[in-house]
C-alpha cells in the first residue's frame, strides 16, 4: 500500500468514526426532544431549556464556585489515597510479610460500594467537606495500593539482570528501569482513579456536602428546577472528559504502549 | 588472558550442576560451549557475567568490561532502538548526545539504521537480536558473552549475525563465550570448543579448531561436524547414536 493510500483510508476511518459518533448523539437529542414533548417540564425539559440554563450558569460566580469546591475535594481526596495507597503498597510490595496482611483490607475496601462509606461519614462527620475528601481517599485509596503493588512486584527480573551486567549506577537503575516501569503501571491506574474520584466526589456533594457540583445539583433538585439539574448534569459531562485530556496525556507518556505495527 | 573460571563447582540446594570447570580464554578468540538441554551452561554464563555466585571456586574477572548477549533480547520496552543500545554507556562520562549518536553508527553497523525510532514491540525477533547485539558492543567489551543469541532466528539472519560477531571480534580483539546448541555454528564461529556432559557438567571434550575462521568454508564445516559427532565423549554427552566413518560416508 502506498504511504498516500495508507492516509487516505486512516482519514476515512476517522471520518466514519466521527459521523457515527455524531450521529449517535444527534439520536439521543432527538429522543430526548421527543420526550420532552411527552412529558411535563418537571420530569424532562427540552434541550432547547437546558441549553439557556446552561448558558446563564456559564456567566453565573457560583458555577465557578462550585467547581472549585468539588476541585478542592477531588485533589484533597486523591492526594491522601495517593500517599497512603502508595506508601502501603511500596511496603507491601517491598515486603513479602506485609501483603498477605494488608491485601485482604485492600480487597474489602475495593468491594465496598462508596455511597455505603457516604452514610457512614454523615455519622462519623456530619454533613461537611470531609465527608466527600474521605470516600474520595478511601475509594481510590485501595486501586492505588493494588496499582503500586503491582508495579513493585512485576519489575521484570530479566531486565534487572541487564542493569547489573551493564553495571548501571542506582541512579540510572531508578532512571532506565523503576521509574519508567512505575508509570507505565501506575498511570493508567491514576487516570481511571482520577475518573472516578470526581463520580465519586459529585455522589458526595449531592448528599453530605453543602459545596460543590453536587451541592448545586441537589438544591436545584429540591427547588423541581429539572432544567437547572441537566445543565449541571452536562457540566459534569463536560469536566470528566477531562480524564480523556488525562488518557491522551497517557498516550503521550507512554507512546511505547501505543506503538503499533511489527516491521521487518 | 581476558577471563579465567577455576574449579568451579555449583549446587542447587543439594544437587550438584557444575563440577571442576576450568574455563581461560584469549584475546580474539571465541570460545565456544556446548553440551545438552539443562546441563548448565547458562548456568556458566551468569556465573561469568556476576549474575551469579559460584558454591565454591573462582571467577577471576579483569574490569575492561563485559558484555551479555542473552538468549532473549531483554530490551527496555519503553525505549527506542537507539535508546537501547545506548543504555552500557550511561556508565561512560560522555554526554546524552554523544551515547547517541555512537548508537545511531552501532545501529547502522547492525543493520538496523531505518528502525532507530522504533520501539521493541515493533521490531521482529530478528531485529531485536540485533539490537541485543548493538548494545554489547556499544560498551566495547573484553569479554562477549553470548547465550544461544541466534537459537531463534532463520537461517539466513543468523548468518549474517554469525558473520558480525566474529568479524567484531577480530577487529577488536575481544574474547566471547558462545553457548550453542548448534555443532555447525560452534565449527563456524568457534576457535576452540568445550563439550559438557550431561548433569552434573564437567567438560568432556577440549577440540581445537584447525582453520581461521575466514577459512571454514561449508564443505570444512560439514566434515568436521561429522568428525566431532564421532568422538565418543560428544556422542556420549548428546546421547547420539554411534556413527563412524567410511568412505566418507555416515552410518548409523
Amino acid at each position: 500500500m502506498l504511504p498516500n493510500q495508507h492516509g487516505v483510508f486512516k482519514a476515512l476511518a476517522w471520518l466514519q468514526s466521527t459521523l457515527l459518533g455524531l450521529g449517535t448523539l444527534a439520536l439521543m437529542l432527538g429522543l430526548w426532544q421527543w420526550g420532552s414533548q411527552k412529558y411535563s417540564p418537571v420530569i424532562l425539559p427540552a434541550p432547547d431549556r437546558v441549553a439557556v440554563v446552561l448558558r446563564s450558569l456559564l456567566l453565573e460566580r457560583r458555577l465557578w464556585d462550585a467547581i472549585s469546591a468539588t476541585t478542592l475535594h477531588v485533589l484533597a481526596g486523591f492526594i491522601l489515597a495517593l500517599a497512603i495507597g502508595g506508601l502501603l503498597g511500596l511496603v507491601a510490595g517491598r515486603q513479602p510479610w506485609v501483603r498477605p496482611a494488608l491485601t485482604p483490607i485492600a480487597i474489602a475496601l475495593l468491594g465496598t460500594p462508596p455511597i455505603a462509606w457516604l452514610v457512614l461519614t454523615m455519622v462519623w462527620f456530619g454533613l461537611g467537606n470531609a465527608n466527600s475528601i474521605f470516600t474520595v481517599a478511601v475509594t481510590v485509596g485501595p486501586m492505588v495500593f493494588a496499582g503500586v503493588v503491582d508495579a513493585v512486584t512485576t519489575v521484570d527480573p530479566s531486565l534487572l539482570d541487564v542493569s547489573q551486567v551493564y553495571q548501571l549506577s542506582n541512579k540510572s537503575r531508578f532512571e532506565c528501569l523503576y521509574w519508567p516501569h512505575l508509570v507505565s503501571r501506575l498511570l493508567p491506574v491514576l487516570v481511571v482513579g482520577l475518573g472516578l474520584a470526581w463520580r465519586v466526589s459529585i455522589m458526595s456533594e449531592v448528599l453530605a456536602t453543602p459545596t460543590g457540583i453536587g451541592a448545586e445539583l441537589n438544591t436545584a433538585r429540591a427547588n423541581l428546577d429539572t432544567a437547572e439539574v441537566m445543565a449541571w448534569i452536562v457540566i459534569t459531562i463536560g469536566l470528566v472528559l477531562d480524564s480523556e485530556i488525562l488518557r491522551q496525556l497517557q498516550r503521550q507518556v507512554l507512546p511505547w504502549q501505543q506503538a503499533a505495527g511489527k516491521v521487518g | 588472558m581476558a577471563h579465567l573460571l577455576n574449579n568451579i563447582h555449583h549446587y542447587y540446594g543439594s544437587r550438584l550442576i557444575l563440577e571442576a570447570i576450568y574455563l581461560k580464554a584469549e584475546p580474539g578468540e571465541i570460545v565456544g560451549l556446548m553440551g545438552p538441554s539443562g546441563c548448565g551452561k547458562t548456568t556458566l554464563l551468569n556465573i561469568m557475567a556476576g549474575l551469579l555466585l559460584p558454591t565454591t571456586g573462582a571467577v577471576h574477572t579483569i574490569p575492561m568490561g563485559l558484555a551479555y548477549v542473552f538468549q532473549e533480547p531483554r530490551l527496555f520496552p519503553w525505549y527506542t532502538v537507539v535508546e537501547n543500545i545506548a543504555l552500557g554507556l550511561k556508565t561512560q562520562d560522555i554526554s546524552r548526545q554523544q551515547r547517541l549518536q555512537q548508537a545511531h553508527q552501532l545501529a547502522t553497523t547492525v543493520g538496523l539504521a531505518e528502525a532507530v525510532s522504533l520501539y521493541p514491540s515493533q521490531l521482529s525477533g530478528g531485529m531485536q537480536q540485533r539490537v541485543n547485539l548493538a548494545r554489547a558492543f556499544a560498551i566495547n567489551p573484553q569479554l562477549l558473552l553470548l547465550d544461544e543469541p541466534f537459537s531463534s532466528l532463520d537461517m539466513g539472519t543468523r548468518q549474517q549475525l554469525q558473520q558480525l560477531v566474529t568479524t567484531w571480534i577480530q577487529q577488536h580483539q575481544s574474547t566471547a563465550i558462545l553457548v550453542t546448541h548448534d555443532l555447525a555454528e560452534a565449527v563456524t564461529m568457534a576457535d576452540r570448543l568445550l563439550v559438557l556432559s550431561q548433569s552434573p557438567a564437567r567438560i568432556v571434550c577440549r577440540w581445537r579448531n584447525q582453520r581461521p575462521v575466514d577459512q571454514r568454508d561449508p564443505a570444512y564445516i560439514y566434515q568436521t561436524l561429522a568428525e566431532l559427532q564421532t568422538l565418543p565423549d560428544v556422542a556420549a554427552s548428546f546421547n547420539l547414536k554411534s556413527v563412524s566413518l567410511s568412505n566418507q560416508s555416515l552410518k548409523f
